[in-house]
């Protein structure tokens, strides 16, 4: 916290300047990463940030990276938003006119007015991206939502974070260990996931803990030895978009090695339900009259007769042996015979296939056979072992049932809940740590939810789920928030769907492509400059961000300018936005759930505070030990309300729904990632990847002088092999396009990245290109129907395909 | 000791007869009663009278020439009568002579290549340290890409402008320039003024003060005389001149410079002054400075004369190199012109790592 | 210091936090991160080398410096005296390790120009056209904190102390590690005799990434053809 004396010649060090003053603050950037740090300001200026390391567990000390360090370039950076603007030329012409408060909020609350009325107001769309941090802030635009009757696109699904693996799989969109847990893993399996860059402040519990402490083996499966390959021990450069088949031929070698927790699958999973043959559907304790339909049966083989499995806990009797394979005939209570067969034997016809026997899946994955044995061996033999999966399994269409075989050959061997045995997968940070309804949701009333897909695709698919309100008129109004989506998730009929728009609202506080693009941007304070609530899945603590220095120019925090617009726009529903933030946050701790019990403002005004959790925190902890049935409630969602898509309570490997039969993947199987693409898109040689960037929290930082000083080009990485084919040198601009877009950037020909595959990292700002808009190469929006049998926002939800992409490269002339 | 032996020989003289010879100048090095100082004996003298004169007038060896001026050629015959009518005593032939006997011109100019060859060596021998540590080797491909002829004039460039004409301080603090000035051109006036001596007045002929061969060196003394005492007002007064590893070399270096310049002033000075007396002793302990001079140049703060403009001009070619944006790598480094030695870190660790085989450098992303 | 690369993400942190501390300008960089490659597809290694100036006992720099601007402290601390510097750049030749930054150009700074954090709190402390290097934040160490760079390190990987004092942290790091994982320091650039401060601790040894993928045909339109028939087959 010693600050910014001259630069120490030899006269003695001039002692810190009195009016220096520190604060212990938390970001809130997309990373999730909530790292607790000082901020020594004087006057009103924060001149130095330090990491607190103040977390009452050592191991978590120090938080921090660079990102977060040099968060000053971006609140005094110059793209900084001063002034309200409101569009003046063309959308995207960039050209404004700076106006005052009044002006903008009354502007923007007449369209509201006329909208609501012409198109009823679930034409509105809220879009903010990642509200599992800061509770308050986005919060109040949820509420405002809420209030107004207004649709809510949740980002996490659109973003492609949500992974419908899990969901299909144990109820819940995410699961997480505190990274702490990491610590004690003796093999640790990173599945496409890059923990050295995108979890720097965590990525110590893999070096520095279980690396140096337990000699524990790090594998990375990525198609480029990413900056996480540098600390592995293996790195399987797999053919993209083939882990699938990787995880299914791991599977195969635990059953026929015989490493299979049989008492761990018989106890959490659904592989001994009993599927009927007629239906493909689950024999139901009511399809024999012992009881309801959401009651499930099972082969009790000591008894040699149908048990009813408990719905109340996921306790068995101490006795239960139940079958795993074995065609039985059972008789319904209509006197009908139906032959019914354990998932598993259905699992194992599937993992058992010629198909994914090591062998063959070598020429799939292009890794050797060998490998792949040593791998799933030392998987289920030196435990505890964990799975962390990435996004490059996760944007996949069939990444679902990528992470449900991940997810089948973890449980197989039962590597769960155990420290240093999770499968885990930090997507974003959807996974809330408190429920946040009673701020959220004034009197239960919640905004629409409707996944931005739709928006996107202009109209509604014809297996979307009944649930879903699609406004009848589309939507005439977009607001933004905390995002950057014509940048990170830009297409061409993203564009489009914009240009239909009445109204486009941003909110932020750099001057973004968005921005660029909008009608109306208003100035947003950074995360120094506003109070929250922050949690994250990375780590059980509870913080404060505290508003450091007031708000930079003229922008507002996001309650006031929602208590302002709502006064604007309808004064009666005004007095329920009538709250400090320290309100909020009371509110939040005193209805939070049993997390939270406990905790008040005044503990958390003081530091970090452990949330009533686990220790540590190994996910899914009250099933595996407090024998509660799946899945884990999933906030701000009430209790129950995932009942539907997991009903039996537990892991389900089998899918019972109509449309996962019609698609074949009632059982974890693999399908060629690029499967679903068109036939020239199919063609195109090469396969892009799109890893997060260590100098940027997706597209945040893109813009910050400092980072910018040390990442100075967008480059797309390229095996010299590819590189010589086009005549590309290194360093050379060359254009990366397929038949959705296409733009240019320079070549870095490297050996570090497998020949076939290209990457760039992701969120580049278009000035910084050499022609051409970011992400417009991937393809279009398309929603899995599997992903629409139900719908909750943000758990159960249409998930993205950003790396379902092919392109190829040529040097620009 | 050289000193010693030659003060001893002094203190034996006593003066008592009323001649010539003890009031010229040529008792100085012929000793008291002409049993020879620094110079041969000359009493009992068996050269004959007109190569006497024609010694005195021309100068031979280490001695220098006479004219009429300081020297009647009646009191030269004078001079010729009474030495050669001195006694010979062997016992006063002092050890100077001895030693007095190879100053010759050309055992002195073989001690100086010798003192040379030895400061040279350990010079190039510094010189390579320094151009390794730039890392000259490793900034062959990126030169070689940059062009030789261009990097030529750029380190002649820079030689010229940093190096001579000392840019840095002149754009900085043109007093502490023209101190520095003062030091550094009256010593390259030294050596030029030694040079043209050794060409244009090999016999050390007596010339004019006003004569430019002898102006010269005055002047060059006397303004490395001033820089060189402003340099020792300042290490008395400046408290940061310690830095902590170098202040002994550094102080050695200062004293042997006075020690050169004031000698060679007292030198001028005694024989302007005609006091012939200590004119040779103090003669030899110049030549002796000098020589120490040399020999510890590559040791002493002397060796920043030529280490200092052969790095700036390593400098100003990486700057080049960089600007001119020839080599990727050296654009891509997040602190410009560091690239080469970045290569040579890394295979350095990389072979300490036990892994040998070419490497790249990645800078972003 | 000693740098352990086992622990060493390369996540540059060190380097940013540096800047934070030392509010250095456009393109100055005190602590670096180089990262390496080596190999070929797929035997492919790469190792992050944090560097930053050695604060060597035997300094090139210090040597080479015409106006004795460059000062070794009693605690083995090298700094560049500001005041003295005249900006020969001789140093930044002379240091092996390329760790001295000298701008002679107008420096370039990273904010608009009425921002108050550059002008009032950065840009100040600056001396133009001068040679600038790690101090090891001695401002810091004075205080009794550590330097910037090891307080932000998020992997620990950086540890700072006396090497001559067996008791602390980074002795004793250095007896742990030589016991727990036969690891020993060793220094950048032997050969150039400067004995320096900063020491390295290596990677562990199974820490050698290999690989074992296939290296022939991979990834190509070929294959994937294949892929897609038997696919198709299927």
């Amino acid at each position: 916290m010693a600050t910014r004396h001259k630069v120490p010649g030899r006269a003695p060090t001039v002692a810190p300047n009195e009016k220096a003053r520190v604060v212990r603050t938390t970001d809130s950037p997309n990373c999730t990463g909530a790292c607790g740090w000082l901020a020594t300001v004087v006057d009103d200026v924060i001149v130095d940030l330090k990491p607190a390391a103040d977390y009452p567990c050592q191991e978590y000390n120090p938080r921090g990276c660079l990102r977060g360090m040099s968060m000053t370039h971006i609140i005094y950076g110059p793209d900084r938003v001063h002034k309200p603007l409101i569009r003046a030329g063309e959308r995207g012409e960039n050209k404004w006119r700076e106006v005052g408060w009044d002006e903008v909020l009354d502007y923007i609350a007449d369209h509201m007015k006329r909208i609501s009325k012409d198109h009823g107001p679930e034409s509105m769309l809220l879009f903010n991206q990642v509200v599992g941090t800061g509770y308050v802030q986005k919060g109040a635009q949820v509420r405002a939502a809420a209030l107004l009757g207004m649709s809510f696109a949740t980002a996490y699904d659109f973003n492609g974070d949500i992974s419908m693996g899990f969901t299909q799989t144990v109820g819940i969109d995410c699961v997480e260990c505190e990274t702490r847990s990491w610590a004690h893993c003796k093999t640790a399996i990173l599945w496409s996931s890059n923990i050295f860059q995108t979890r720097i402040p965590d990525a110590k519990f893999l070096t520095t803990h279980a690396k140096q402490r337990n000699n524990c083996q790090i594998i990375s499966i990525d198609p480029r030895a990413s900056q996480t390959a540098k600390g592995a021990d293996l790195w399987l450069p797999v053919n993209p978009g083939t882990d699938g088949a990787l995880a299914l031929s791991m599977c195969q070698v635990v059953l026929k090695e015989g490493h299979v927790d049989w008492a761990f699958l018989q106890k959490f999973s659904d592989v001994c339900t009993l599927i009927r043959q007629d239906t493909g559907e689950r024999l139901r304790a009511s399809d024999v009259g012992e009881g309801t339909e959401a009651e499930f049966m099972v082969w009790d083989e000591g008894k040699d007769a149908l048990y009813k499995l408990p719905m109340d806990s996921l306790k068995l009797p101490e006795d239960a042996k139940f079958a795993f394979r074995g065609q039985r005939t059972v008789q319904l209570s209509d006197g009908t015979k139906v032959s019914v067969t354990p998932v598993f034997e259905l699992l194992e016809n599937e993992i058992m296939r010629d198909e994914y026997a090591p062998e063959h899946v070598a020429k799939t994955c292009d890794i050797p056979a060998d490998t792949i044995r040593q791998v799933a061996i030392r998987y289920a033999t030196e435990r505890p072992s964990s799975i962390i999966i990435g996004m490059g399994v996760n944007h996949r269409l069939h990444g679902d049932l990528t992470i449900r075989a991940i997810l089948l050959l973890a449980s197989l061997v039962g590597a769960h809940g155990k420290p240093g045995e999770s499968v885990s997968i930090y997507s974003g940070q959807h996974h809330f740590r408190l429920d946040v309804s009673p701020w959220w949701f004034p009197d239960g009333k919640r905004p629409n939810g409707v996944p931005m897909h739709y928006f996107v695709l202009g109209q509604p698919t014809g297996t979307m789920n009944p649930k879903i309100k699609f406004p009848k008129d589309g939507f005439k109004a977009l607001f933004v928030s905390h995002a950057n989506p014509l940048v990170t998730e830009f297409s061409a009929p993203m564009k489009e769907a914009i240009d239909r728009l009445d109204l486009f609202v941003v909110t932020d506080f750099s001057m973004t492509p968005t921005c660029e693009y909008a009608d109306v941007v208003l100035p947003a304070p950074t995360f120094w400059e506003k109070l929250d609530l922050v949690g994250t899945s990375c780590h059980p603590y509870l913080q404060i961000q505290q508003e450091v220095v007031k708000p930079q120019y003229e922008s507002r925090t996001e309650m006031w300018v929602q208590k302002e617009l709502l006064k604007r726009v309808d004064p009666e529903l005004a007095k329920q936005m009538d709250y400090t933030e320290e309100d909020a946050i009371e509110i939040m701790l005193k209805g939070g759930g049993k997390e939270v019990e406990g905790i008040t403002l005044e503990m958390l005004q003081k530091g970090p505070v452990r949330l009533n959790v686990h220790d540590p925190e190994c996910g899914l902890d009250e099933q595996l030990h407090e024998d509660k049935l799946f899945p884990p409630r999933a906030y701000p969602f009430p209790e129950g309300a995932q009942r539907e898509f997991l009903k039996t309570g537990r892991m389900e490997f089998y899918k019972e729904e109509e449309i996962y039969q019609k698609m074949g993947e009632t059982v974890p199987t693999y399908h060629w990632a690029f499967e679903h693409l068109p036939v020239s898109a199919q063609e195109m040689p090469l396969a892009i990847v799109t890893p997060h960037s260590k100098w940027r929290v997706h597209s945040t930082h893109c813009n910050n002088p400092f980072l910018r000083n040390l990442n100075r080009k967008p480059v797309i990485e390229i095996n010299p092999k590819d590189a010589a084919m086009r005549g590309i040198k290194d360093g050379e601009a060359v254009e990366v396009f397929n038949e959705f877009g296409s733009y240019e950037l320079w070549a870095l020909v490297t050996e570090a990245i497998k020949p076939g595959v290209v990457c760039v990292d992701h969120g580049w700002w278009d000035r910084y290109l050499g022609a051409g808009k970011y992400h417009s190469v991937h393809t279009y929006q398309k929603v899995k129907p599997t992903h629409e049998v139900y719908y909750l926002p943000a758990v159960y939800a249409p998930g993205q395909h950003w790396k379902d992409t092919r392109v190829d490269v040529r040097r620009v002339k | 000791m050289l000193l010693l032996a030659v003060a001893c020989s002094y203190a034996q003289t006593d003066l008592k007869k009323k001649e010539v010879y003890p009031v010229t100048s040529c008792m100085g090095c012929h000793g008291q009663n002409a049993m020879g100082g620094l110079g041969p004996p000359l009493a009992q003298t068996k050269v004959g009278l007109s190569t006497f004169r024609q010694v005195v007038r021309n100068g031979k060896g280490m001695m220098p020439a006479i004219s009429e001026a300081d020297l009647s050629d009646t009191d030269l015959d004078q001079v010729y009568e009474e030495v050669k009518a001195k006694p010979w005593i062997p016992d006063e032939i002092p050890i100077a002579f001895k030693v007095g006997q190879f100053l010759t011109p050309r055992s002195v100019s073989h001690f100086f290549i010798v003192v040379f060859l030895f400061a040279t060596v350990f010079a190039i021998r510094g010189l390579s340290y320094w151009l390794k540590c730039a890392g000259l080797k490793e900034l062959k491909p990126a030169i070689a890409k940059f062009g030789w002829a261009r990097s030529f004039g750029v380190v002649l460039k820079s030689l010229i402008v940093d190096g001579f004409f000392v840019g840095s301080l002149w754009q900085n603090n043109k007093k502490r320039w023209f101190m520095h000035g003062l030091l550094l051109y009256g010593f390259c006036g030294l050596l030029l003024a030694d040079i043209l001596i050794a060409i244009l007045n090999p016999q050390r002929g007596q010339v004019p003060l006003t004569h430019p061969l002898k102006l010269l060196p005055v002047v060059s003394g006397i303004a490395v005389l001033i820089g060189i005492f402003y340099v020792m007002y300042r290490y008395k007064k400046d408290e940061f001149i310690d830095n902590g590893l170098t202040l002994g070399k550094d102080f050695l270096f200062v004293n042997l410079l006075v020690h050169v310049i004031i000698s060679g002033f007292l030198v001028v000075a005694l024989k302007r002054m005609g006091i012939h007396d200590f004119v040779m002793t103090i003669y030899i302990w110049h030549l002796a400075a000098v020589a120490l001079l040399i020999a510890t140049g590559p040791f002493t703060r002397f060796q920043h004369m030529y280490v200092v403009p052969a790095l700036a001009a390593m400098t100003r070619l990486t700057e080049a190199i960089v600007a001119s944006g020839v080599e990727l790598g050296f654009e891509r480094e997040p602190s410009p012109g560091r690239h080469h030695k970045s290569m040579k870190i890394a295979s350095d660790v990389m072979k300490q790592l036990g892994e040998d085989g070419p490497i790249t450098m990645r800078y972003y992303p | 210091m000693l740098i352990d690369l086992t622990r060493c993400i390369g996540c540059d942190a060190c380097t940013l936090a540096c800047k934070q501390e030392n509010g250095t300008p456009y393109d100055t960089f005190f602590a670096r991160v180089l990262n390496v490659e080596a190999g070929t597809y797929p035997d492919v290694k790469r190792v992050y080398i944090p560097v930053l100036c050695n604060h060597c006992d035997d300094a090139p720099c210090l040597k080479s410096c015409p106006n004795k601007a460059i000062v070794r402290r009693p605690d083995g601390i090298v700094l560049v005296d500001q005041d003295r510097c005249r900006g020969t750049g001789a140093c930044v030749s002379a240091c092996p390790y390329g760790n001295i930054i000298l701008h002679r150009e107008e420096e370039g700074w990273y904010l608009d120009e009425n921002e108050a954090y550059e002008q009032d709190f950065v840009k100040l402390r600056m001396k133009e056209n001068v040679a600038r290097k790690c101090t090891y934040c001695a401002h810091r160490v004075d205080q009794g904190l550590q330097p910037a760079c090891v307080v932000a390190c998020p992997t620990t990987a950086r540890i700072f102390g006396d090497l001559e004092d067996p008791e602390s942290d980074v002795s004793t790091y250095i007896e742990e590690q030589k016991e727990q994982t036969g690891r020993s320091p060793f220094h950048l650039l032997p050969e150039a005799e400067t004995k320096p401060a900063g020491c390295y601790l290596g990677t562990m040894a199974e820490q050698r990434p290999s690989t074992l993928g296939q290296s022939d045909g991979i990834g190509d339109a070929k294959q994937e053809e294949a892929q897609r028939t038997q696919r198709g087959q299927k």
